[in-house]
């Protein structure tokens, strides 16, 4: 009763923790429901095949995608025919994947990602795509084309594979899209098969296949249904990896707003009820009924707020699906359809966010001594318990060293690592904020020392004594502008020192980089450039580099989850499905990118026909000259080239993550600001019988309002300066060259700005309601 | 309850009580050495001047605060000996609390404060005892307004309801009557004294008015933390009041 009642009395100031948990749920409920939805699906060019046949799916060590073994030509064809003669199988088709690219008018066409493009003609078969005119390619130099491409029968053209530009004749139009050449020629194209596509008779049940598929191609993977969806591109598994960190960034950061939000609000609330909660003490209330009048509460707004946030977030999951799309983080097709379980996942975690947000205050309340009642002025008492000394201090040190290991944080985790470091330096902020605030105040509030007036006098001494109050306002202003500086501050740096660490790296160097494909050719590379394969050993599916001098080496962690030393012998499958032993000469220290493993090239061109170099550096400028898909660039340009699609997902990620971060804090700004005018009613009125004409009262207000924001905006900078800092020290040693913090000014200005309105509007219109009221 | 009432037996007693607030140069002894017994199914009131130590001894001896040093003992239990929660239980059964302001939960109805003990020690108010309650201090018509909706009078009245709807083995009672008219507080001082007369229970009010005062069978005069004075004899006697009077007038001289 008491808890309801307190939230009916009070639903003005419950307002706010019930819209930021609303938000809060919604923003969880919808990353979630994203993410459900986006999980890999069959492709389309193997859809028609109801049961697939593949080899072991191998993760890779990083644990972002996995690859499927390949066989070998001659084992996959001996598979497919024992597997063509199971009953209801009407073929047995290997599938092959490999680098093929038309070029039309001198430009290269299609999808400039996609190194999987070209398959063998009977593959079309697996996505039941239609030779729509002409005749199937049935030898060297002939394609089928998409219809799509505007290509006649009969056309002559230019085909791209790894080996170089060939000229082609397109015998035949496919209702689909690839590039599809003779079986034949895939095979020299691609020697290995990692899936056999089986096609059924009519009437033919997929599950008897499948389990007659089993019996004879033991090893191997049989998949039906949803599980087909294991043989996604790998292009795909990485876009949606993108996507997911997206989600995953914007549901912690909910999760932690909300719980300040909800925490701020809650202390507030606490710390204006005292006598409140004294009277019931002296009535009878034990601690622990205190302790859960306060939960109580926050399971109600929590639960409310959960309610809304899920009506909320499973609205916004379809449009928010539709962005990632057009950002090129989720595959297109994607259709976020509203699910219980994530929805009812979203709600538990905004109920129990509110539990844990209101528990300190809770504590707190509980300890409030029945005496405080009776006080006429509530001041009060201790700043600081030594729960919160200790939460504060943990969470400087966890911040301190967070900040510190972002330095020594790999490139991709850099980020979260300075986000990490920057919430835990914010919580602490705020919870240290009340020994903070005095020290701050006298030093904001120093030129106004001497003044005249009233108001200085005032403001200093109320910000003062309710040290407490004054931290639990400016807590919200610290987290906005916290996250708003570090995210700007974090892209700006890093797009600062990526292309000059480059450029730093390759001066005087010009160098061949792909041109509308997906990497160099033979022809276009030399035989110099880096290629790029994947291997599979040990279970585990490795990003492989063959070049031209190095022996044999394996980054440290790589060599960790293969369990390997150095002088071990490693048997490796490579992409045409033969096994090499190798033996390991050198291993690496981590921390590079992309050296997972470093084998001779040779090896790697005699067992991957179809793969491409990715750029060389250091090239005969006039070298490539005619050549299609291949541009030659100074050390300047390669460096932005290199870094602007970078950036623009860092860009991307921080601009909604700042939209998010602020709007959420500006909520708690403003809920927070009002709230404090509220409780300054009866001081209000005092002062109005003391002789305050109404503008003082409210310039008094706004006045306070502008020192919490200042004080606010001065934690703000320093919480982020350490993880920025972390991160500059971290670039500097991956780029080799001197990188400076950089803040994104006008991001930091506007924030500033924005918050000091919004603070100033939210007290102004409280204090005008306030004393609009009878005063008492 | 077991314990008969019989004059003699003790509702309250403070042996060798002291109480001081802060610490170093800032210390205030608020009671010095007190020593005082409330028997039961007496009435008392404590005047003295301001900053006396009135408050401070009701809230001690209520057990809303603890003492420096020296012993509160309540229905027999010595108070020093429990811990918080234990101590709230024991308050919740025994004490009940009326102050001079700030007596209400804003945002509950007159019935809802006056119903929050019973519910606080987790038993169901009956309606009709919440009713007869507020009857009792003649506000039946207002059981669902809003202390922001009540006279300053109303509001202490609903509070002495809710002191005495448990039956309380001793209300406390903090110059109840500080913000009341005559009218009024006559109306407040019989309800305390019919809970005496009529129930048994045990009285004790802190007062400046000396015709408050006269309601009470004994006064306790405090002067900087010391019992300075006692009277003894017969409640709302004539005369009783100007006799009070006149000792306060020789105890603020002295
Ligand atoms: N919380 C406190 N902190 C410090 N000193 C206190 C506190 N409460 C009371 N005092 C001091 O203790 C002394 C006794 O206070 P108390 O409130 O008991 O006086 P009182 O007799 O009730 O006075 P009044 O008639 O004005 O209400 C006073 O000197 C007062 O200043
Ligand atoms: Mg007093």
């Amino acid at each position: 009763m008491i808890a309801l009642a307190a939230v009916r009395g009070r639903a003005a100031s419950l307002a706010g923790t019930f819209a930021g948990l609303t938000l809060g749920v919604a923003l969880i409920a919808m990353a979630l429901l994203v993410h459900v939805s986006a999980q890999p699906r069959t492709p389309q060019r193997l859809a028609a095949a109801p049961v697939l046949v593949h080899g072991p799916v191998a993760p890779d060590a990083a644990g972002v995608g996995s690859g499927v073994r390949p066989w070998t030509g001659s084992d996959a064809a001996a598979l497919a025919g024992r597997l063509a003669g199971l009953p209801g199988v009407a073929a047995a088709v290997p599938d092959r994947s490999f680098y093929a690219q038309l070029v039309i008018g001198g430009e290269p066409v299609g999808d400039a990602e996609d190194a999987g493009a070209g398959h063998g003609w009977s593959s079309a078969a697996l996505g039941a795509y239609p030779l729509v005119e002409g005749v199937a390619p049935a030898a060297a130099g002939q394609v089928a084309a998409d219809v799509a491409t505007g290509l006649a029968v009969g056309a002559r053209t230019t085909l791209l594979t790894a080996g170089g530009p060939a000229e082609v004749i397109v015998t035949g139009l496919v209702g689909g899209p690839g590039v599809y050449v003779s079986d034949a020629e895939a095979a020299r194209l691609s020697p290995g098969v990692p899936v056999i596509g089986l096609l059924l008779r009519d009437g033919a049940d997929p599950a008897g296949a499948a389990a007659a598929a089993r019996d004879v191609a033991t090893g191997a993977v049989v998949a039906t249904g949803e599980q087909r969806a294991a043989l996604e591109p790998v292009q795909q598994a990485k876009t949606r990896w993108l996507g997911t960190q997206l989600l995953i960034a914007m549901a912690s950061l909910a999760v932690f707003v909300t719980v300040f939000v909800v925490a701020s609000t809650f202390a507030l609330n606490v710390a204006q009820r005292r006598r409140e909660l004294g009277l019931l003490r002296t009535v009878g209330a034990t601690p622990r009924q205190i302790r859960r009048f306060v939960l109580g509460e926050a399971m109600l707004v929590g639960a409310a707020g959960g309610v809304a946030g899920a009506l909320l977030g499973t609205a916004a999951a379809g449009p928010a699906g539709g962005l990632l799309v057009r950002w090129g983080l989720a595959e297109p097709g994607l259709e976020v359809r509203p699910q219980l379980l994530p929805v009812l996942a979203a709600v538990a975690v905004g109920v129990g966010v509110a539990l844990v947000g209101a528990y300190a205050a809770g504590r707190r309340a509980a300890k409030v001594p029945p005496m405080d009642a009776l006080r006429e002025a509530s001041v009060e008492a201790r700043a600081m318990g030594p729960g919160r000394w200790l939460l504060g201090g943990g969470a400087l040190l966890l911040g301190g060293f967070l900040a510190i290991r972002t330095a020594a944080a790999a490139a991709d985790e850099r980020v979260n690592s300075a986000l990490f470091a920057a919430m835990a330096l914010t919580a602490a902020a705020a919870l240290l904020a009340p020994v903070l605030v005095p020290p701050l105040v006298r030093l904001v509030s120093w030129p106004l020392r001497g003044a005249r007036g009233a108001g200085p006098m005032l403001v200093r001494a109320e910000s003062l004594t309710a040290a407490r109050r004054t931290a639990a306002t400016a807590a919200p202003v610290i987290a906005t502008v916290g996250f708003a500086v570090l995210l700007s501050g974090m892209v700006s740096t890093m797009r600062e020192a990526y292309p000059a660490g480059q450029a730093a790296k390759l001066a005087g160097i010009t160098v061949a980089v792909p041109d509308g494909t997906p990497g160099l050719t033979e022809a276009a590379a030399g035989g110099r450039a880096v290629l790029p394969t994947r291997v599979y050993a040990n279970g585990l599916s490795i990003a492989a580099f063959g070049t031209a001098t190095a022996p044999v080496s394996v980054a440290a962690d790589v060599a960790d989850a293969l369990g390997v030393r150095v002088g071990d012998t490693l048997s490796v499958v490579f992409a045409d499905g033969n096994a090499e032993r190798l033996t390991i000469a050198k291993l690496t220290p981590d921390g590079q990118v992309d050296d997972d493993l470093i084998l001779p090239r040779e090896l790697v061109r005699r067992h991957d026909p179809s793969a491409l170099a990715g750029a060389v550096i250091g090239v005969d400028a006039a070298a490539p000259a005619g050549l299609p898909g291949v541009e030659v660039l100074d050390a300047k340009a390669y460096a932005d080239r290199e870094s602007s699609e970078d950036t623009r997902l860092l860009w991307l990620f921080a601009t909604v993550l700042i939209a998010l971060s602020v709007g959420y804090t500006g909520i708690a700004v403003v809920n927070t600001m009002a709230m404090s005018a509220e409780s300054r009613r009866p001081d209000l009125a005092v002062l109005r019988r003391a002789g305050a004409t109404p503008r003082q009262t409210l310039r008094y207000a706004a006045a306070e309002a502008l020192l919490v924001v200042a004080l606010g905006t001065g934690l703000g900078l320093a919480v982020t300066i350490p993880p920025l800092l972390g991160m500059a020290g971290g670039l500097a040693e991956e780029v080799g060259v001197p990188v400076a913090l950089r803040l994104h000014w006008p991001v930091l200005v506007a924030t500033v700005l924005a918050t000091a309105a919004v603070a100033v509007a939210a007290t102004l219109t409280a204090t005008r309601r306030a004393s609009a009221h009878r005063s008492g | 309850m077991t314990i008969t009432p019989s004059p003699a037996a003790e509702a309250v007693g403070l042996t060798g009580a002291r109480k001081v607030y802060g610490t170093g140069a800032q210390a205030v002894t608020a009671l010095d050495e007190l020593t005082l017994a409330f028997p039961q199914g007496t009435f008392t009131a404590v005047m003295g001047p301001s900053g006396s130590g009135k408050s401070t001894l009701l809230q001690c001896a209520a057990g809303l605060d603890r003492l420096t040093s020296g012993a509160v003992r309540v229905g027999g239990v010595d108070l020093g000996g429990l811990n918080e929660q234990r101590r709230t239980v024991l308050r919740r059964e025994r004490i009940g609390f009326v102050f001079q302001s700030f007596n209400l939960v804003a945002s509950l109805t007159a019935a809802q404060n006056v119903e929050l003990p019973l519910r606080l020690a987790g038993r169901r108010p009956a309606a009709a005892a919440v009713r007869a309650a507020l009857a009792e201090v003649g506000l039946a018509d207002r059981a669902t307004h809003r202390p922001a909706e009540l006279s300053g009078g109303q509001q202490q009245r609903v509070a002495i309801a809710r002191a005495l709807i448990t039956r309380p083995d001793v209300v406390f009672a903090d110059e109840p009557t500080g913000a009341l008219d005559t009218a009024a507080s006559r109306e407040v001082l019989g309800l305390l004294r019919a809970a005496v007369d009529g129930h048994g229970q045990t009285v004790v009010m802190v007062t400046h008015d000396p015709v408050a005062a006269s309601y009470a069978d004994e006064v306790v005069f405090l002067r900087d933390g010391r019992i300075a004075d006692r009277l003894g004899g017969a409640a709302q006697v004539p005369g009783r009041a100007e006799q009070i009077a006149g000792l306060m007038a020789r105890l603020e001289q002295r």
